[in-house]
């Protein structure tokens, strides 16, 4: 048996082993990563530096933990960008399990700049419905949502006095682990004219693509990696930026099983 | 190493560490933190929904102020016929909030979509060729894109034999579709690989506290 039909018959469990020893490694191995900003991640910061104090963005947190590890560190870089910008920033869930993550997110990063709740930022929980709540907010956000997730009425609070709708929201962004992109980009997008930009796993990131050609989007951060550039953009790195040495250390691995896997598969293809 | 004191965060390491058994084979310590998991987000998503949504938006203004809210008992007892599906004899009756919802649904949904995902689209490859500011390098992404969309399209038409011309097209458009594939599968492992280092980097720092590169 040659080195590569042994190869190809290798059980999956060492292949899991060498991934997991490599993600273990590069924890320890004192090596940084160059970060290079791209174009649809410099947008969304671009926009969001662009805009003046009191201004207002809406974040809708549309993911699961099971999406945390994409998606958390992407979400506290916006948050610290709009807080420490005097950039209001008003929290909302499409996503049942979504409301906890946006309030993580929220507490940790006001704590750290001193922003107060109802002032410079709200949490207004889920709504059940996934287009209908988009639609409503349209129409008036303090109608769809009466009170935050804390339970205050949302009608007197100063985060509210000048932002009713969508001509008052300067960026609408969602951080997705589903299809939620698309429903903001048709419902919002479309109907109310509302900027858009979206934050989502890497996964699914392909499929947005089109959006930004077509501007129906403004910017799209893809995964750890989107993550991870704007972390750096807002010169705070963490646990984002701390990923990417494991995350290439694999990617070599896995472009080595690929190509190996492959002039195995010819060269016993041949003999056979 | 500062191991966590913190009782939740043990719950928490020792659950991945039997749903990351499952790597090696199927067991006992899998099927439990699966099941819990499947339970847990239920019984939470049940928990939230009477919490947020039932209490606040049906029952606090039925019972505070039937006169201004009596209008909430149609879609309310409506809500109820979906449970008729389990009664055979009046099963039928499901029908009615399912054709309410797709008729509400449709006429919001329907002409929205079209206008984002079949418009907009389509009138971003009507691109121009030459003459633009951008100059060669816009020209070449323009063609690649008119190039791609009418390659794929014609890869998809089936009323004609894929021969000749057709053919020689249709080749081009597995190729545009192959590089999509393998960008949706190069973000895939990308993904994969990036909760898998959220779960490792949460083993070591928050739970054995190992002193790793920051």
């Amino acid at each position: 048996m040659s080195i590569f039909e042994w190869l190809l018959k290798i059980d999956r469990k060492y292949i899991f082993l060498v991934i997991g020893v490599l993600v273990l490694a590069s924890f320890f191995i004192p090596f940084k990563m160059v970060i290079k900003d791209t174009v649809p991640v410099k947008n969304v910061y671009d926009s969001i530096e662009k805009m003046d104090e009191n201004s207002c963005v809406l974040i809708s947190f549309d993911f699961d933990p099971s999406a945390e590890p994409e998606l958390l560190p992407m979400s506290k870089a916006i948050i610290r960008q709009c807080l420490r910008n005097k950039v209001k920033v008003v929290a909302i869930a499409l996503w049942p399990q979504g409301v906890g993550l946006a309030e993580n997110s929220l507490t940790t990063v006001a704590e750290e700049i001193g922003a107060k709740r109802g002032k410079d930022w709200v949490n207004l929980g889920w709504k059940v419905g996934m287009f209908q709540v988009v639609l409503a907010i349209g129409e008036d956000i303090t109608k769809t949502f009466s009170k935050d997730n804390a339970g205050t009425p949302t009608k007197n609070m100063e985060i509210f006095e000048k932002v009713k709708n969508y001509n008052d929201i300067d960026l609408v962004i969602t951080l997705a682990a589903g299809n939620s992109p698309d429903t903001w980009v048709t419902f919002a997008g479309t109907k109310y004219k509302a900027k858009i930009a979206a934050g989502v796993t890497a996964v699914m990131a392909a499929d947005y693509y089109p959006y930004l050609q077509t501007k129906q989007m403004i910017g799209l951060v893809n995964g750890l990696k989107g993550a991870a550039e704007y972390e750096t953009l807002v010169g705070k790195p963490e646990k984002a930026v701390r990923g990417m040495t494991p995350q290439s250390a694999i990617h070599i691995a896995i472009i080595l099983f690929i190509l190996l896997g492959n002039i195995g598969y010819f060269l016993t293809k041949n003999k056979k | 190493m500062h191991l966590s004191l913190d009782p939740w965060i043990w719950i928490a390491a020792i659950l991945m560490i039997f749903i990351y058994s499952f790597l090696y084979k199927d067991n006992p310590f899998y099927k439990f933190a699966e099941h819990l998991v499947v339970g847990v987000s239920v019984g939470y998503g049940i928990a939230l929904f009477y919490q947020q949504q039932f209490l606040p938006i049906v029952y606090t203004p039925l019972t505070t102020d039937f006169k201004n809210n009596w209008h909430l008992i149609v879609p309310l007892v409506l809500s109820t016929f979906f449970l008729f599906r389990f009664i055979p004899k009046v099963s039928w009756m499901i029908r009615w909030p399912i054709a309410i919802t797709l008729g509400y649904g449709a006429g919001i949904a329907i002409p929205l979509i079209i206008q984002t995902s079949l418009y907009e689209q389509i009138r971003f490859t009507m691109l121009p060729l030459f003459g633009t500011d951008a100059g060669m390098w816009l020209t070449v992404v323009n063609l690649l894109i008119i190039l791609g969309v009418i390659s794929c399209l014609t890869y998809f038409y089936f009323s004609i034999k894929h021969t000749g011309v057709i053919g020689t097209v249709s080749k081009i458009g597995i190729v545009f579709l192959m590089v999509g594939f393998g960008t949706s599968f190069g973000n895939t492992v990308m993904a994969r690989v990036s909760l898998l280092i959220g779960r490792t980097s949460f083993l070591m720092t928050d739970w054995l506290g190992l002193p790793i590169i920051k």
